[in-house]
C-alpha cells in the first residue's frame, strides 16, 4: 500500500528510539553534575578527574536525543503548544551540556569554575523540566499525579479525587449521565477541556460546565441537537475543520454518537438511573455493549478472536479452501470451498481447528452429506453458514442446533422438508433462512412465520405477472 | 537503445531500493515494534498471497458486499418519470418555471434558443408500494413490487451535463476519462475471488435511438491494464480471440503460452515494464478462461421458471434480460464487479413514448435479478445499483403537446436505488424541491456515491490510492463522504 503521510515511515521508525536513547542523557548528565559538586569534597576529589568524559558523553547522547526527538515529531498527533516547549527545552539542555562541558575543559580558573557551576545548576534543572514535560507528552499530564494520595492532591492544587462509580452489573442499576455520558466525555474531550487547559473556554468537566459551554455557546441543551454544539461537532464530517476531537485523536464511535443522542433528546439530565427510562430495544441494546453488559461469548464479532493457526490456515488452502479475514484489523474468518471441489470436502474436520474464528461458511454445490454437517454443527462462532444446492435432508440438519450465534442459513436446493423448520425454531439468533427450491412447503412457511416473526424466511418466487 | 535500456535499469533500481529500503524495512520494524501479535497476524493471514492478490492485502474493515452489479442506465432516465414523484406539478403544467426556482443551475446548449421554459407534469401516474410505501411511476410494475428491497437516493446531483463526461465521472470519478474505473479500481484494491474469471466483467445492451458509450468508461486508466473491465459479447464468442485456432490442440496451445511467457519474463528483467507483468497475467486468465467461460455463460441450463422471472427477452442474447440473467450466473461465480449499460433513455424529444419503451425493455429483468439474488441468498453480500448519469429538466424541451414533451439534460438532482448487501431495504432517501429541481435535503454528490460504494465493500476510499505522474490518486479525488444514514 501507499503510505498516505508525507514523511517515510522509516523516519518514524529511527524517532521512535527518542524514548530510549532520551535516558542517556539524564542519567549521564545528572551523575556528571553530581561529581562535579561532589568532587570539592576532599574524600571524593578522585571524582574530578571523571567529571569532563561524563559531561562529555552526556552532551553527545544529549544532542543525538534532540535529532531522533525532532525525527519523532513528524509521527503527529501531540499537542502543538507542549510539543514546542518540550522540543525547545530539549534544545536548550543540549546546549548547556556542551557549555557545561567546554566551560569545564577551557581554563581552570575561577571565574570559569563558577560560570562552569551555573551552566550545571540550570543543566539541572533544564533536565528535570524537560523530562517532565516529555513524560507529560507521552502519558498526558494527569499521569504522574493520577494516584497521588489526597495531601500530595492538595499541596500542589488538584482537586479531590472524584468518588469512583460501582462497576455495573445490571442495566437497571446504571446512571445514564455518571456512568455513560461522563465516562464518555472524558476519555474524549478531558484532555483539552479541563481546568488547567480549557480549549476555548469549555469546560467538560460536570453536568453543569457542560450546559453553561464556551466561547461558542451552550455544549449541550436539553433536547435539541441542533443547538448542542458538542453533539454538532462530533458528528460533522471527519476532515471538517471543527470536526471534534482534532485530528490525531480516535473520534466518537456511532454507538457512542447514538448514545449521546439519546440522552440529549430524552433532556439530558445530570443523572437518572436506566430502570426510570424508557429503552426500546435498540437502544437497550446500545447501553448494554457500552457498559459490558453483553456476554461477548455470545457474539463473537464483537469480540475479535486470536489468530487462527497459520498452519491449519495454509493446509486447508493448499487443498482449495478460500480463507480470508473480515479485515485486515480482524481475525476472524470467511472460509469456503469452490462448487465441485470434492477432494476439498475429505479434509472438513480440519475446520475445527479454526473453530474460534470461523464466522462465515460457504459449502455450497459440493454434493455434502448429512454426517458432514457433525462438523459444520460443532462450529459454533459461525454466524453466516451457506449449504445451498447439496443433498443434505432433515436428519443432517438436527447437527445445527447448537449454532446459536447463527444469523443467515441459506439450505435452498437442498432436500430439506417441514421438519427441518422444527428442528431450527430453537436458533434465536437466526435472522434469515432460505429455503427455496426445497421440499419445505409454502403453507408450513406461512404458518411457520406466525411463531417467529423475527425470523425471515426465504421462500422464493412469487412470480407476478403484469398485464399490458 | 542501449543507453535507454540502461537508463530505465538505473531509474528502477535507485528508486526501488530507495523504496525497499525506507519503506520496507521501515514498515516491518514498525510493526513489529507495535505489537508482535498484530504483526504476526498481518505476515500469517494478512500478507499470505493466496488471498485474491489485491493491493490492500484485505479490506480495512469487514466488507458487507463481497461483489457489485451496476445496472448503468445509459442516457440518463427521467426521475420525474420514474421515482420522483411530483404532485405539485401538476397546477403548474405548462406555466413558465419560476426564475427563483430555475436560479443561476446551468442548462446544456440544446435548450439556449428556446424563448421558453414551461413545466411540464409526468404523463404516468404515480402509486406507493410496498410497506416502505415509496411512490413508483406506472411504468415500472415490476420493480415497484420490489421496493422493500430498495433504498432509493432522490437527491443524486453531478457536475456533468453532457453524456460522455458525466458516465466518465461516474463510472471513474473524474470528468476527462483518463482515469481508472470503479471495477478496475477494486480489482486493484481487493483483487479477485475467481481466479477463472475476469475480476471486471462488462455487458452491454442497446436501447433505441442510443448514445454511444466508450470504452474508456469500464478503461483501467493508469492502473496495470489487467485490471480494465472484459467485455462479454453475446453469441458464440462472449469473448473475442479467447478460442484456439481452428487445428490447435490444446497442448500445443499451453507450450506455446510458456514459451511466450519465459519470453515476456525475460523482457521484463531487461525493461522492468510493469506493463509487461499484466501481459503475462493476461495470457494466463485468457488460458484459464477457454474453460470456464463457455461454462458460465451457458444460459440453456437455466430452467423454464427462470425464464419467466426475466422476461421471455432473456432467451435473446444480447438484451439487457439475457445480460441480466448472465450477471447473476457471474455473480454465483464470485466476478466482483459486474458492469451492464443499457443505453437509450436519452429522451430529449417524445419522453412518454421513448421512456415506456425503455422501462418495457428493462423492468422485468431488473426486478427478476432482484428476486433472483434473493431467493439464492445473494442479496446478502452483492450490492446492486440502478441509475443513469443525470437527471432530466422539469421544464420541457421543444413543444409542449397534449401527448408528448422532451426533457433536457439536468445535473441538478436525479435518482439512483441500490439494493442488498450493507443498505438500508425499504429507504427513501434525500428530498428534492416540488419541482424537482433543486436538491432540498441530504443531497448525494457522485463522489459521496462512489465513497460510500467503497464502504460498502470494505474499502476506506481516502486509502486505496494509485501514485501516478507524482501524485497519488482515489476514486473519489480529493473529496468524497460516506452517506452513513443508508447503511443497515
Amino acid at each position: 500500500m501507499e503510505a498516505s503521510n508525507q514523511v517515510s515511515e522509516f523516519v518514524i521508525f529511527i524517532g521512535r528510539f527518542h524514548p530510549l536513547i532520551v535516558h542517556l542523557p539524564i542519567g549521564i548528565l545528572l551523575i556528571g553534575i553530581l561529581m562535579h559538586f561532589l568532587a570539592k569534597k576532599k574524600r571524593f576529589q578522585y571524582l574530578d578527574k571523571a567529571v569532563s568524559f561524563t559531561l562529555a558523553i552526556g552532551s553527545i547522547s544529549a544532542i543525538l536525543s534532540c535529532f531522533l526527538g525532532y525525527l519523532l515529531s513528524f509521527q503527529g498527533g501531540y499537542d502543538a503548544d507542549a510539543l514546542f516547549n518540550h522540543q525547545w527545552l530539549g534544545i536548550a539542555v543540549g546546549c548547556f551540556s556542551l557549555l557545561a562541558y567546554s566551560t569545564r575543559v577551557w581554563k581552570k580558573t575561577r571565574k570559569s569554575f563558577v560560570l562552569n557551576s551555573i551552566a550545571m545548576g540550570i543543566l539541572f534543572i533544564g533536565l528535570g523540566l524537560t523530562g517532565h514535560l516529555g513524560g507529560n507528552l507521552t502519558h498526558g499530564s494527569a499521569y504522574l499525579t493520577q494516584y497521588a494520595p489526597e495531601p500530595i492532591r492538595k499541596i500542589i492544587g488538584l482537586a479531590p479525587k472524584p468518588k469512583k462509580r460501582p462497576p455495573i452489573m445490571v442495566l437497571d442499576s446504571a446512571d445514564i449521565f455518571l456512568d455513560v455520558i461522563n465516562p464518555m466525555v472524558s476519555n474524549k474531550c478531558i484532555s483539552c477541556h479541563n481546568l488547567e487547559k480549557t480549549k476555548g473556554g469549555l469546560l467538560l468537566t460536570s453536568h453543569a460546565s457542560m450546559l453553561e459551554g464556551g466561547e461558542n455557546g451552550p455544549a449541550i441543551v436539553a433536547e435539541d441537537l441542533q443547538k448542542s454544539e458538542l453533539f454538532k461537532r462530533i458528528t460533522l464530517p471527519e476532515h471538517h475543520e471543527d470536526f471534534m476531537p482534532p485530528e490525531g485523536k480516535k473520534p466518537f464511535s456511532e454507538d457512542d454518537i447514538k448514545l449521546i443522542e439519546f440522552w440529549i433528546l430524552n433532556g439530558a439530565r445530570p443523572t437518572g438511573l436506566l430502570a426510570d427510562i424508557e429503552l426500546d430495544e435498540d437502544n437497550t441494546k446500545l447501553f448494554e455493549n457500552f457498559l459490558g453488559l453483553k456476554d461477548s461469548q455470545n457474539n463473537p464479532l464483537l469480540a475479535d478472536a486470536e489468530a487462527g493457526d497459520s498452519l491449519v490456515i495454509r493446509s486447508l488452502r493448499s487443498k482449495g479452501f478460500k480463507i480470508e479475514s473480515l479485515s485486515n484489523e480482524s481475525n476472524l474468518l470467511d472460509v469456503s470451498l469452490s462448487p465441485n471441489n470434492i477432494k476439498g470436502l475429505e479434509s472438513i474436520e480440519e475446520l475445527l481447528l479454526l473453530k474460534d474464528q470461523i464466522v462465515h461458511l460457504k459449502l455450497s454445490s459440493l454434493g455434502l452429506k448429512d454426517n458432514n454437517l457433525k462438523v459444520i454443527g460443532q462450529l459454533n462462532h459461525l454466524i453466516r453458514l451457506n449449504l445451498h444446492s447439496n443433498p443434505i435432508t432433515d436428519s443432517g440438519i438436527s447437527f445445527l442446533s447448537e449454532l446459536q450465534n447463527l444469523e443467515s442459513l441459506n439450505l435452498y436446493g437442498t432436500q430439506i422438508e417441514n421438519k427441518s423448520l422444527e428442528l431450527l425454531s430453537t436458533l434465536k439468533n437466526l435472522k434469515r433462512l432460505y429455503v427455496w427450491n426445497t421440499k419445505v412447503t409454502k403453507a408450513k412457511v406461512e404458518a411457520f412465520k406466525n411463531s417467529r416473526t423475527d425470523l425471515d424466511i426465504i421462500f422464493g418466487l412469487a412470480l407476478f405477472i403484469v398485464k399490458e | 537503445m542501449d543507453e535507454l535500456t540502461r537508463h530505465l535499469k538505473f531509474a528502477d533500481t535507485r528508486r526501488g531500493f530507495l523504496k525497499k529500503a525506507s519503506l520496507g524495512f521501515g514498515s516491518i520494524a514498525l510493526s513489529s515494534m507495535l505489537g508482535p501479535t498484530n504483526a504476526f497476524a498481518n505476515t500469517l493471514i494478512g500478507n499470505d498471497k493466496n488471498l485474491g492478490g489485491g493491493i490492500l492485502n484485505g479490506t480495512h474493515f469487514p466488507a458487507k458486499a463481497k461483489r457489485v452489479i451496476y445496472l448503468f442506465q445509459s442516457g440518463a432516465p427521467s426521475q420525474l418519470e420514474t421515482f420522483d414523484y411530483k404532485p405539485a406539478l401538476a397546477k403548474w403544467h405548462g406555466k413558465e418555471i419560476p426564475a427563483s426556482v430555475k436560479g443561476m443551475q446551468r442548462n446544456s446548449g440544446m435548450v439556449t434558443n428556446q424563448s421558453s421554459f414551461p413545466l411540464v407534469k409526468s404523463i404516468f401516474d404515480f402509486k406507493q408500494h410496498g410497506q416502505s410505501g415509496a411512490w413508483v411511476s406506472e411504468i415500472f410494475p415490476y420493480t415497484a413490487k420490489m421496493v422493500d428491497d430498495l433504498c432509493i437516493i432522490k437527491s443524486m446531483y453531478t457536475e456533468a451535463i453532457n453524456h460522455e463526461p458525466a458516465v466518465m465521472f461516474m463510472q471513474t470519478g473524474s470528468q476527462l476519462g483518463s482515469r481508472p474505473s470503479i471495477g478496475s479500481w477494486l480489482s486493484y484494491g481487493l483483487g479477485s475471488d475467481n481466479k477463472n474469471l475476469p475480476n471486471f466483467v462488462v455487458l452491454l445492451s442497446k436501447g433505441s435511438g442510443a448514445q454511444p458509450l466508450s470504452s474508456a468508461a469500464w478503461g483501467n486508466g493508469f492502473l496495470p491494464s489487467h485490471h480494465q473491465g472484459i467485455q462479454f459479447r453475446s453469441g458464440k464468442d462472449p469473448v473475442l480471440y479467447l478460442n484456439n485456432p481452428e487445428g490447435v490442440h490444446d497442448e500445443d496451445r499451453r507450450r506455446a503460452l510458456n514459451y511466450i511467457s519465459d519470453l515476456n519474463q525475460h523482457q521484463y528483467d531487461i525493461w522492468k515494464d510493469p506493463e509487461i507483468q499484466s501481459k503475462i497475467a493476461q495470457y494466463e486468465m485468457a488460458y484459464r478462461m477457454q474453460s470456464s467461460i463457455p461454462e458460465a455463460v451457458n444460459t440453456k441450463e437455466e430452467p423454464e421458471h427462470i425464464y419467466k422471472l426475466y422476461g421471455e427477452d432473456a432467451r435473446i442474447p444480447g438484451t439487457y434480460a439475457a445480460n441480466c440473467l448472465q450477471a447473476r450466473r457471474l455473480a454465483e461465480r464470485d466476478v466482483k464487479f459486474i458492469q451492464l449499460y443499457h443505453t437509450g433513455w436519452d429522451q430529449h424529444g417524445n419522453l412518454p413514448g421513448g421512456i415506456k419503451r425503455q422501462a418495457k425493455d428493462t423492468d422485468q429483468a431488473t426486478a427478476g435479478l432482484l428476486q433472483d439474488l434473493k431467493q439464492r441468498g445473494l442479496l446478502e453480500d452483492t450490492l446492486v445499483i440502478w441509475g443513469g448519469e443525470f437527471g432530466r429538466t422539469s421544464f420541457s424541451q421543444g413543444r409542449l403537446t397534449a401527448t408528448s414533451y422532451g426533457r433536457d439534460h439536468h445535473p441538478g438532482c436525479f435518482t439512483m436505488w441500490m439494493a442488498g448487501a450493507g443498505v438500508k431495504p425499504g429507504m427513501v432517501y434525500g428530498e428534492t424541491d416540488e419541482f424537482s429541481y433543486n436538491v432540498l435535503r441530504d443531497g448525494v454528490h457522485i463522489h459521496d456515491f462512489q465513497a460510500t460504494l467503497l464502504h460498502l465493500l470494505g474499502i476506506n476510499h481516502e486509502k486505496l490510492t494509485f501514485k501516478h505522474q507524482g501524485r497519488r490518486y482515489r476514486l473519489t479525488d480529493v473529496h468524497g463522504r460516506v452517506v452513513k444514514d443508508i447503511l443497515a
